[in-house]
């Protein structure tokens, strides 16, 4: 194995086009997918976390950046809107605090498991995915980003520079349940994410997605229309409605953790949960629909 | 091979070491620094944390390379150059937070990243900081009264027996 | 709290100074100049025919010293099976070879096929990728009950069939027990099952080889709960080296919970190859080799009846459980569905008729053997069960169905060969009524309800037999060792005093708890008393710990060593205090002439033991050192109640542990802190048996849980701080301490008492729900609301 740390983004780049390595950052997918000695598998790792370009989150009036380097706990401690406490509440779920320390918001994107805590909150946030290579700079939407379990839009020379989550989205307020076997660190077996706008009682925009539910997690976008316009007390009273999409859109797996039929039900209850927590952080607020970044 | 560098426990050290060595194996084998424990190789079980430039780390997870420069903290250098435990060492023993001792070195290192940044952690702050570390033997009471203890909460009420 | 330190303080341990220093010294910390490594090659396949395996390119990679094969150990026994159960028709159990390395067949998933010696880790990981294994796959046999229908695919061609044996226990009481069945005003019928456990200690098991040519000499440095064992078993059985030339050394040991009582190839492995490449050989598992490798634990399916009548009284108890062995029979596999199991079965209650039919079965899985509580945590289970659904059918209170069926004379004899010596079951239940405070139950119940939560609360009895055994009985029940302890109380020159015990410490505080007792018997501070243990050249003989014996076994061997040590010392006293040793006593580290003031201190006795310049030469040698091995005269009876309190998330089935009450009669307790711990690391792992736990397998007989992230383990936030007494002692009346053993009790009353309170929960808010099988994941308990 050789491994490789560049300074810059055009060295990163050149590595990426010369020699296909395998990406790291926080590095705890990579270890955890292999094992023995020798590990992690795979003969070339380019570590991009000394591209001082890939730290931090810097707030613009398009939104906000996360840099692709920028870790867990970083998210966790930042000062970001009461729109983005989903993202901020994934953070602290992920892993431990050991594991928050290390791993990024990006490679948790990139390792495109279908129960990738980050990637609910992402989408109810609208999240975009720039990435870089020498040929090319890329945005793409997150819901194109990752395609399938395990697989993403990223080409063998690409990588994934920063997260954006777009200043429209930082409206509302914004929560994010999961449930496992256990309350930490095991595979969620269902989980989800809301955001919300309200204006006096009424929703004016609602973002939900379920995870671990689907090869890749999903946006509820028929219940989020029903939801407009909706007094924010009412929600529970569609949950035949949700039921249905959740029906429709879902394909949860039986597996050792849990069955199908749970998965099912645990994901309605799960959003139910996250838009009462959303609707009371969003009632909350000042009728100004939010701060901006 | 590649040539590392680093500081661990205040002590500058270098040496070559292959390219995929990981933090845990060279603090093992190469510094010969045991008290750094491998349970799961899986980033699981928390018995190899140690710190680097302050935060608590798992040391499988992470090679050597990446520490170039870093300081790094472990276990062996937790108690006062004359052997005297730290606060949070002497409450493990006094409030018999450990028992086999294998999970022992990663919990007090967690267990002092956390009270760095929360002084006076609750039982609910505790037992959620702890989600990175497994310890099969004590049932976590002990070890959640330790942490306790050492951040000077009374711990006299919590039942002992 | 004693100001001396001795018996009954809660001395603080010294070993944790060097663990908590990073100073422990492990077996993976201890590397060997000169050493090589070893790689396993592992079968990936539950069941296949070895039609031939091609190492010539693995032969020539870089490093490689040697790449073995089953080949290779034509002339080495098998790995030994401890224990020979006798079926119901008297006949012996089946009993399957147990290679080294795969002979002719896999037979589960992780069975090691090959493995390669080279000078480091990764060499022998690369050239264990170059090693070509054709292997035919077979069916492979997972179901119990479908492993024992006719025509089945069989584990071991050699074999009958896949059932090891068929065992009745009391066979006799076979018909009786029927007929009560038969006749009685009610039955209540339970089907459950005891799941697959893994134990999980988190220190892997390591092992190091070493020979010496000079002298043709092995040492093997292991994992072990019990280094003499060890060495028994594999210097007679399957290396033929006898003992005086094979030392095992277990230095500290992370955990063990039975997993690391037993003989594994691993360690033959080390030692005969190093021996071969004439180089030191070290493993270290993988966690994944751990969950492939470490035997498992429990893994009954199991069907109760129990007859009572109108008033609850129990009448007969009639069980049948399929128990799987896996694939191979570990060290003491067969003793923990039988007896270890079936004897169990009276529970704390007077039974008069009872009868317990295990037939134990071989399936292509990693092979099942003791994990904490063995067999006992399987009787208590299902009893406590059973007991509370008939209270529930019946409308009796689950408390008062239990007293009115206590047993409350003693000692008392079971219908299961079991005598309880001492005892007070209402005197127990007594205390946790008012530790649990059941009365204050409704009160938190509903404000469990605002906030949309259902609360329930579950209580349980248990008993176990520990301190295994008397020899000669456990002989006749098959044992293939015997069950006693050794020590050697070294008193030196100066008065301070060396114990070498057979028993190990790998978490229970020996080093601390042990030197209490000396400390008590002769009047010296603790710091004076050192203990030696886990090392087969230091310590004469040991039989090590599990089945909660070291204090009650290896203690009572210590002190009878003690005794005699005193004795001796005591007539020593008198030829230098010029009186008759009849009237020496010794307190406080003083030898007194009974009502004078004429004394001498301990430490001139020893020193004069020494420098015999004024002894009775005559009459005694000099020195002061002595061994006494102990043999118990019955197993010890350590007994208690539980009861916990849970809430249960409608909405998600999710449940959370609120409250956790043990009270437990252990007898004399010597370190109550040291109690306290291991009652509370009990709990951790009988709540997470009950909640978290599960070891699955597919139908092709592969593993799904081969890692801590699918195996789920409690961690801190999965448990509550728990309120644990012991106050409620009736010391054993047959070991010299009154001690009855303290390591396994949290991890067999606990399973039954989440259970009971979840049932009870989801009753309370009308489910008509009488059972989950564990482990109770959201999923299952949300499944059983929706009936």
């Amino acid at each position: 194995m050789s491994y490789h740390r560049p300074q810059d983004l055009a060295s990163a780049y050149h590595l990426l086009a010369e020699r296909a390595p395998r990406l790291l950052a926080g590095g705890t997918d990579v270890y955890a997918s292999s094992e023995g000695p020798g590990r992690p598998d795979g003969a070339e790792l380019l570590d991009i976390t000394a591209i001082r370009a890939l730290h931090g989150i810097c707030p613009s009036p398009q939104g906000w950046r996360i840099g692709a380097a920028t870790t867990w706990a970083e998210v966790a401690g930042a000062d970001l809107p009461p729109a983005l406490d989903a993202l901020k509440q994934a953070a602290r779920e992920i892993g431990s605090p050991q594991i928050q320390n290390r791993a990024t918001v990006a490679g948790n994107l990139c390792n495109a498991s279908p129960a990738a805590d980050g990637v609910p909150p992402l989408l109810v946030l609208d999240a975009m995915v720039e990435t870089g290579s020498l040929r090319r700079a890329r945005m793409i939407p997150l819901r194109k980003f990752v395609t399938g379990p395990r697989t993403t839009a990223l080409r063998t020379d690409e990588m994934v520079i920063a997260v954006h989550v777009p200043a429209s989205a930082g409206k509302g307020a914004s929560a994010f349940e999961k449930i496992g076997a256990r309350r930490h660190m095991v595979i969620s077996i269902a989980m989800a994410a809301a955001r919300m706008v309200t204006r006096q009682g009424q929703i004016t925009e609602a973002a939900i997605s379920v995870g671990a539910c689907s090869p890749v997690a999903r946006r509820l976008t028929a219940f989020e229309k029903m939801l407009k316009g909706t007094a924010a007390t009412r929600i529970a009273d569609l949950r035949p409605h949700l039921e249905q999409e959740l029906a429709e859109c879902l394909s949860p797996i039986d597996d050792l953790r849990a069955d199908a039929a749970y998965r099912a039900h645990v994901a309605g209850a799960l959003v139910l949960r996250c838009l009462a927590r959303a609707a009371s952080g969003a009632t909350s607020q000042p009728e100004s629909e939010g701060e901006g970044p | 091979m590649t040539e590392v560098s680093m500081t661990v426990n205040g002590r500058p050290v270098r040496a070559d070491v292959p390219d995929n060595t990981l933090l845990a194996d060279f603090l093992r084998e190469n510094l010969e620094l045991t008290g750094t424990h491998v349970g799961c190789d899986t980033a699981q079980c928390g018995a190899c944390v140690v710190h680097v430039n302050g935060r608590a780390v798992k040391s499988c997870n992470i090679f050597a390379l990446e520490c170039e420069g870093a300081e790094v903290a472990t276990i062996e250098g937790e108690a006062a150059p004359d052997g005297t435990l730290s606060a949070i060492q002497q409450a493990f023993q006094d409030h018999h937070g450990l028992q086999c001792g294998f999970c022992t070195p990663g919990m007090v290192m967690s267990a002092k990243a956390l009270l760095a940044e929360n002084p006076e952690p609750t039982e609910a702050e505790i037992r959620a900081y702890l989600k990175g570390n497994i310890c099969r033997c004590t049932g976590y009471h002990n070890i959640v009264r330790a942490i306790m203890a050492a951040s000077g909460q009374d711990v006299s009420n919590i039942a002992a027996e | 709290m004693p100001a001396d330190g001795g018996i009954g303080a809660s001395t603080r341990r010294r070993e944790d100074v060097r663990f908590l220093t990073g100073q422990g010294r492990y077996t993976d910390d201890i590397n060997i100049h000169n050493q090589a490594h070893v790689f396993f090659l592992r079968s990936d396949m539950a069941h296949g025919r070895i039609n031939g395996i091609d190492i010539s390119a693995a032969e020539k990679m870089p490093g490689v010293l040697k790449v073995f094969t089953a080949a290779d150990f034509a002339e080495v026994g098998g790995i030994p099976c401890g224990w020979q159960v006798t079926d119901r028709f008297g006949e012996p159990m089946q009993e399957p070879k147990h290679p080294v390395l795969a002979e002719g067949f896999v037979r589960h998933v992780g069975e090691p096929i090959a493995a390669v010696v080279a000078d480091t880790l990764q060499q022998a990981r690369d050239a264990a990728e170059a090693i070509e294994v054709d292997i035919e796959a077979l069916p492979a046999v997972v179901d119990m009950a479908a492993a024992l229908e006719d025509g089945a695919q069989k584990v071991h061609e050699d074999l009958k069939s896949n059932l090891c044996y068929d065992w009745g226990f009391v066979e006799e009481n076979r018909d009786a027990v029927d007929e009560a069945i038969r006749k009685a005003p009610h039955v209540t019928t339970l089907e459950l099952v005891n799941q697959r456990l893994v134990a999980n200690p988190v220190e892997p098991r390591v092992a190091i080889g070493v020979h010496d040519r000079a002298d043709d000499e092995y040492t093997l440095y292991t994992t072990s709960q019990n280094p003499h064992v060890i060495r028994l078993l594999m210097g007679a059985f399957v290396l033929g080296i006898p003992e005086h030339k094979l030392r095992v050394v277990s230095p500290d040991v992370g955990g063990g919970f039975g997993t690391k009582i037993f003989h594994y190839q691993e360690e033959a492995f080390c030692t005969f190859a190093a021996k071969v490449v004439n180089r030191p050989v070290k493993w270290r598992a993988s966690r994944s080799e751990a969950f492939m490798s470490d035997a498992q634990g429990r893994d009954h399916v199991t069907k109760i009846e129990l007859a009572l009548d109108e008033e609850g009284h129990f009448l007969a108890i009639r069980t049948s459980t399929l128990a799987n062995m896996g694939a191979y029979l570990s060290t003491f596999a067969p003793s923990v569905p039988t007896w270890l199991h079936g004897t169990l079965m009276a529970g704390n209650y007077r039974t008069p008729l009872i009868y317990v039919n295990v037939r134990a079965v071989f399936t292509n899985t990693v092979p099942v053997d003791a994990y904490r509580g063995a067999g006992r945590p399987e009787a208590t289970f299902q009893l406590e069960r059973v007991i509370d659904k008939a209270a529930r059918e019946l409308g009796i209170d689950p408390v008062e169905i239990r007293r009115r069926n206590f047993i409350t004379e003693f000692p008392y004899e079971t219908p299961v060969a079991l005598t309880y010596d001492t005892g007070d079951y209402h005197a127990t239940m007594d205390k946790l009524m008012e530790l649990a405070d059941r009365d204050g139950f409704e009160a938190r119940a509903a404000e469990s309800k605002k906030r949309g939560r259902l609360r329930g609360f579950g209580v349980n009895c248990y008993i176990e037999a520990c301190g295994i055994a008397p020899s000669n009985l456990v002989g006749q029940l098959g044992a293939r060792a015997g069950l006693y302890e050794s020590a050697t109380v070294r008193v030196n020159a100066t008065g301070s005093v060396t114990v070498m015990t057979g028993s190990h410490s790998h978490g229970q505080g020996h080093e601390t708890a042990f030197p209490q007792v000396i400390a008590s018997m002769i009047g010296i501070d603790p710091s004076q008393v050192e203990i030696v243990h886990g090392d087969t050249a230091r310590v004469p003989m040991g039989m090590g710990t599990y089945g909660s014996r070291s204090l009650a076994v290896g203690g009572s061997a210590m002190v009878r060593a003690a005794e005699k040590v005193i004795d001796k010392a005591r007539k020593i006293a008198a030829h230098l205090l010029e009186a008759s040793a009849e009237d020496i006593e010794l307190k406080e580290g003083r030898f007194t002439v009974k009502g004078t003031d004429k004394s001498v201190a301990w430490g001139d006795v020893t020193l004069a033991a020494y420098v015999p310049h004024n002894y009775p030469l005559e009459d005694l040698e000099p020195g002061l050192e002595e061994t006494a091995f102990y043999d118990p005269a019955n197993f010890t009876y350590p007994a208690g109640a539980y009861a916990c309190e849970v809430e249960v998330d409608p909405e998600t089935g999710k449940v959370t542990v609120e409250r956790f009450a043990a009270v437990d009669d252990f007898g004399t307790i010597v370190n109550p802190m040291i109690v306290d711990g291991q009652v509370h690391g009990g709990l951790g792992q009988g709540i997470g048996q009950a909640l978290l736990e599960g070891c699955v397998y597919d139908d092709e007989g592969q593993l799904l849980t081969a890692s801590y992230m699918d195996y789920a383990m409690p961690r801190a936030d999965d448990l509550p701080f728990y309120s644990v007494d012991h106050s409620c002692a009736t010391p054993c009346t047959h070991n010299p301490l009154g001690v009855k053993g303290c390591g396994e009790a949290g991890c067999i009353g606990s399973p039954p008492t989440i259970v009971n309170a979840v049932v009870d929960a989801l009753q309370r808010a009308g489910h008509d729900v009488t059972h989950i099988d564990m482990p109770l994941t959201p999923s299952r308990v949300w499944a059983a609301m929706q009936g």
